[in-house]
């Protein structure tokens, strides 16, 4: 019994352990977000905003919460400030979960602002925002929560190859290739001459093997079904999410480094365990 | 039955169970409407079938008369916000905010109920009007120069074989001088 609880529960150095792991990922993110100018005060009061139809956008908007956080730069700079201070605090003091709760509310307001003021509402920010959660348990509920995260993961790759199943989409014989053309015709109009620009040109001479990465990222995609019935293969789903943001950059110039975060659920409490024990 | 995770929280925590099920349920419930509602996301990006179009747009950013190139040279998060806000400018200056005929599409006759919402987080012709005048402080935050001319064109790009991309045509989309 002992060991059965051993192999399924977090001890509290090992939440400790993750805790810093993942806000210590999230930290370097927020410092890519300043070299990115993409801070709130590096924003200059944007103009046009995108709620689409999210209704949490949509209140947000009508609150005029992001207006009123991204449209004066003193209150811009501290959101950025307390962001930057509440993670750096969580890394020193992982048991206050004041902080994260801190953190969770700045971090949900920058999500908003992010999207919504960059007029597309991507998804890679989320695994910073539901990750955090976590850590808002307690010892034992943790583990169920850390679970719940993996099963957030299993549902994100899962659901995308679903959403692609019944679209019919797979079907289509150059969706590979438009995806490709949408998104990277600036960079080869602007940058023929690189190596990467080559081998982009090869690929659209030959779209035969832009199809494969695209049919091999979709049938991947729902490999993650497996994980609904069997945490076997554990180990083979997070060789599977360190991949595929590779294929998301090369085929579409998106990157979704972020997910790895959430790929650390599909890692079995003994490799944690050893990891800390070292 | 008991290895199932959900049968063990049930055990553990009634509480953490109904939170966890009304989470799980949510997140099917805005899959299969399509709709997204933070935080219960819809994970369908690049499951439309694509449709080829006969051009592609690129923009020719030049401050200062220099060409900036959004497409390479900067942090992803820093292209994405230098093209897609500039994108839905292009957009926005044709007809109005885009979003609206979007959401007159999808919500159909709920629209009607949403409007006077709507009308309020909608961008309206004075926002859309700034817009040149807030990319150009972001390109002046972004490049570290000072914008003292900027201008965008839309260059209308298509496929040529043997590795190359014919512009067919352009327009300007900013003039600021």
């Amino acid at each position: 019994m002992k060991n059965k609880n051993k192999k399924e529960f977090f001890s509290e150095k090992q939440i400790r352990f993750l805790c810093r792991l993942v806000f210590g990922v999230i930290l370097i993110d927020l410092f890519f977000s300043a070299f990115s100018n993409t801070l709130i005060h590096q924003l200059q009061s944007p103009v046009l905003k995108f709620p689409y139809v999210d209704p949490t956008f949509w209140v947000m908007h009508l609150l005029r919460i992001p207006e009123l956080i991204s449209s004066n730069l003193y209150v811009a700079w501290f959101w950025d400030m307390v962001l930057f201070a509440s993670c750096i605090g969580i890394i020193l003091f992982p048991q206050k979960k004041w902080l994260i709760i801190v953190f969770i509310i700045f971090y949900f307001a920058y999500y908003i602002i992010f999207n919504s003021y960059g007029v597309h509402h991507t998804h890679s920010l989320i695994p910073f925002l539901i990750t955090p959660v976590a850590f808002l348990f307690s010892k034992k509920s943790f583990s169920f929560a850390w679970q719940g995260l993996r099963y957030f993961l299993l549902f994100s790759y899962a659901a995308a190859f679903l959403w692609k199943f019944f679209r019919f989409s797979w079907l289509q014989s150059n969706q590979g290739i438009l995806i490709m053309k949408q998104n990277l015709t600036p960079y080869l109009y602007f940058n023929p001459g690189t190596f990467l620009a080559h081998v982009y040109f090869w690929f659209l001479d030959n779209p035969v093997f832009v199809e494969i990465i695209f049919i091999s990222g979709f049938f991947l995609e729902g490999v993650f079904i497996i994980g609904f019935f069997t945490r076997k293969y554990d180990k083979v789903l997070f060789f599977i999410s360190l991949l595929l943001p590779f294929g998301f950059w090369f085929l579409a110039d998106a990157m979704f480094y972020e997910m790895i975060v959430l790929s650390l659920t599909l890692l079995p409490v003994a490799a944690i365990a050893r990891v800390i024990d070292k | 039955m008991e290895k199932l995770f959900l049968y063990k929280v049930y055990h553990f925590n009634k509480k953490l169970f109904i939170l966890f099920m009304g989470f799980a349920i949510l997140n099917l419930f805005c899959n299969l409407k399509g709709f997204e509602i933070t935080p219960f996301y819809v994970w369908g990006m690049y499951s439309e079938k694509e449709t080829a179009p006969t051009e592609y747009p690129v923009f020719r950013i030049m401050v200062n008369g220099k060409v900036v190139d959004y497409s390479t040279g900067y942090f992803p998060a820093n292209r994405f916000f230098l093209q897609s806000p500039l994108s839905y400018y292009a957009d926005a200056k044709k007809v109005g905010d885009p979003l609206q005929p979007f959401l007159e599409k999808k919500l159909k006759s709920q629209y009607l109920w949403l409007k006077p919402y709507a009308l309020r987080v909608l961008n309206s012709q004075n926002e859309i009007q700034q817009f040149p005048a807030w990319y150009e402080k972001y390109l002046q935050q972004t490049t570290g120069d000072k914008v003292k001319s900027l201008k965008v064109d839309v260059l209308q790009a298509s496929y040529q074989s043997k590795h190359s991309i014919k512009i067919n045509s352009l327009y300007n989309l900013i003039d600021e001088k």
